[in-house]
């Protein structure tokens, strides 16, 4: 390697951008669904939210957010849920000010007093709703500390009064802010779910609910989805009776498919062709600049014929020669891996907004109380280092099995006889 | 008692259009700590018998026996393990390995020797380049040396093993006679102090006089 600085170096580069492509590309996946406060516990959370029916024999079909009773009737009680939040489907942006002070406008989530059980929220004021308060739908605020300091310009107050879109509230609670990745729980503001608002009048079944499952350790996600199935097939009993079939799309919803699904009201997430798409990629990024770096080994490899005869030789078997071949290309794909992995870390936070679009659910006057980029532990985790390492493994194979095994079924008396 | 016996070797080379033969039924025996020259003209056949008795190279015909082992039924693992013990190479481009400085080219044996630690293999390379007269040039890399240093650590490489058979290829082919003379000076010793085998191929008539026989070659066959 030493004396084949600029192969050695192309080689290098190579791996680096393919690594650094590979990583890019899973960090921007990884960052969107990662395990972290305030939703660390994801891989047990599961959420429901939308209904879609169809009028029998006509063309009416309808889908949204479904209302809180049918929320209550799809994902109360079921088996092997520890705790079920209710919470607004939508968030809205509202005005917001303290009485006389200046107006800003913030989003803002309604949510419930288990809301806050089941995301682990950082107060650094006050406390979270309590069931009195849920139940008589009290005009009571929670905000984060961001909004807290534009507005009071401290971020200790609670028990201070708010005026939110024109109406007086209390604020009870201040939390550290939320990464905008966090979708299921970002907001700037937090208020009461309002459980009592029926929707929108003629359908009961519609409204602006969305659930929060949180499973018990060990429950599958199937073995809830078993269960609300089952609840819709129910319901379409009672429903065809009155004309409307209901169609059940696979709720409730893990992380990754709410993430990355992307689904809608009438159609559910589909990650397994996410996933699919996802190998497909990630078999190209690995596989086009395998190739490149075997044809490079190669070439490396024809400058080095008579060392290998001379190894050979001297007693060298073809195990050894194919270890050496391995371990040589082994530093490579290493070394351009943590550059790789590195570039990729820089560049992906450097350049968030091409990546996540974030911007999309904000309102744009809000975006200045937020960050709103992808924090480094979101990007880096020691799991990601592992894949990138993993990924450097399978470059490794890929691009040196071919030279290798030709490196060891070098003939020493040729070899020699060339340079002779 | 000889130590390398050749009964009725071919070799033959084939490509798709020709086939040459490089050698024709050659027998052969070389005593234990015998210095033999090879000698013939270019193409005569001299490097391949090189090759065969090297066991780098197989016979197309004949056995090759040595050290009263039957070469001829080794596999390839087997060969290496052979050759890593028992025989020592000399090249005329000497052939160190560039990216290795002077200490690492003359272990590179060892490194394949199983048993060998690494503080022996130390003391192995300290000893033998010591005795070449070239101790203090153990970290240098081989571009910094000159064709003879080369040599005599081509030679020392080839001597670390403590092989009984030595193989040169024209040993002094690519140094100016001074330098040749000095490397002649190193395998005599080598053949007499510690008794090797030694098997030289040489275009150099007064350097193969100096030798206890001389075989001679024309086109493949053994001529004298």
């Amino acid at each position: 390697m030493r004396h084949q600085r600029m192969m050695t170096w192309v080689s290098i580069s190579g791996t680096a951008l393919s690594i650094f492509l590979v990583m890019a590309f899973f960090m921007t996946e990884h960052a969107k669904t990662v395990a972290m406060s305030p939703e660390s516990d994801r891989a047990r959370i599961f959420i429901g939210e939308n209904m879609h029916v169809k009028k029998l024999g006509g063309s009416n079909d309808s889908s949204g957010p479904v209302s809180y009773e049918y929320a209550k009737k799809f994902y109360e009680n079921l088996d092997g849920v520890e705790r079920v939040a209710y919470m607004g489907a939508h968030s809205g942006s509202s005005d917001v000010n303290v009485k006389g002070g200046e107006m800003v406008s913030a989003l803002r989530a309604t949510v419930d007093d288990e809301f806050w059980k089941i995301y682990d929220f950082s107060f650094v004021d006050g406390r979270p709703f309590d069931k009195g308060e849920y139940e008589s739908v009290a005009n009571k605020a929670i905000l984060t500390r961001s909004l807290a300091r534009r507005l009071f310009g401290e971020d200790k107050v609670a028990g201070r009064e708010i005026v939110i879109d024109c109406m007086p509230y209390d604020v009870v609670g201040v939390v550290e802010d939320v990464n905008p990745l966090f979708q299921n729980t970002y907001a700037n503001i937090y208020t009461i779910f309002n459980h009592r608002w029926v929707g929108n009048g003629g359908d009961a079944w519609f409204g602006d609910s969305r659930v929060v499952l949180l499973a018990k350790d060990g429950v599958g996600q199937e073995d809830l989805k078993r269960q609300v199935e089952s609840r819709y097939t129910t319901l379409k009993t009672t429903l065809e009776k009155e004309g409307w079939e209901p169609f059940y799309h696979g709720q409730p919803y893990s992380t990754a498919e709410v993430m990355l699904g992307g689904y809608g009201s009438n159609n559910g997430p589909d990650i397994e062709g996410h996933n699919k798409m996802n190998y497909l990629i990630y078999t190209i990024l690995i596989l086009l600049p395998a190739i490149n770096l075997s044809s490079m080994t190669r070439s490396r490899l024809r400058h080095r014929v008579t060392e290998i005869g001379v190894r050979r030789a001297f007693g060298a078997k073809r195990g050894s020669i194919i270890g050496q071949m391995f371990g040589e290309n082994l530093v490579i794909t290493i070394a351009g891996g943590i550059i790789g992995l590195v570039l990729s870390i820089i560049f992906v936070w450097l350049a968030s907004s091409l990546f996540f679009n974030m911007t999309g659910q904000l309102d744009p006057s809000s975006l200045d109380i937020v960050n709103a980029h992808p924090t480094l532990g979101m990007l880096f985790t020691w799991k990601n280092f592992l894949i990138a390492l993993g990924f450097c493994f399978i470059l490794n194979i890929l691009s040196a099995t071919v030279p290798a095994w030709k490196a060891s079924r070098v003939e020493p008396a040729v070899a020699i006889a060339k340079s002779r | 008692m000889a130590i390398i016996t050749l009964k009725g070797v071919d070799k033959v080379y084939r490509t798709k259009e020709i086939e040459t033969l490089a050698l024709e039924n050659v027998n052969l025996e070389i005593e234990k700590g015998e210095f033999v020259s090879i000698m013939g003209p270019s193409g005569c056949g001299k490097s391949t018998l090189l090759n065969i008795v090297g066991l780098l190279d197989v016979p197309t015909r004949g056995t090759v026996t040595i050290m009263n082992d039957a070469t001829g039924n080794m596999n390839d693992s087997q060969l290496s393990e052979f050759r890593n013990r028992n025989i020592g190479f000399v090249f005329q481009s000497f052939h160190l390995i560039p990216s290795l400085n002077v200490a690492d080219n003359v272990a590179l044996p060892l490194a394949y020797r199983n048993g060998v630690s690494s503080k022996e293999r130390h003391e192995k390379v300290a000893e033998v380049l010591t005795r070449l007269g070239l101790s203090h040039r153990m970290r240098h890399f081989p571009g910094q040396l000159s064709g003879g240093q080369c040599q005599r650590v081509a030679i020392a490489r080839a001597i670390i093993g403590d092989p009984q058979i030595v193989l040169a290829d024209e040993p002094t082919g690519n140094l100016d006679s001074k330098m040749g003379q000095e490397v002649m000076e190193i395998l005599h010793q080598l053949n007499k102090e510690d008794g090797r085998t030694i098997v030289m191929v040489t275009h150099n008539e007064s350097q193969a006089r100096m030798t206890d026989r001389i075989i001679r070659f024309f086109d493949g066959r053994q001529v004298e």
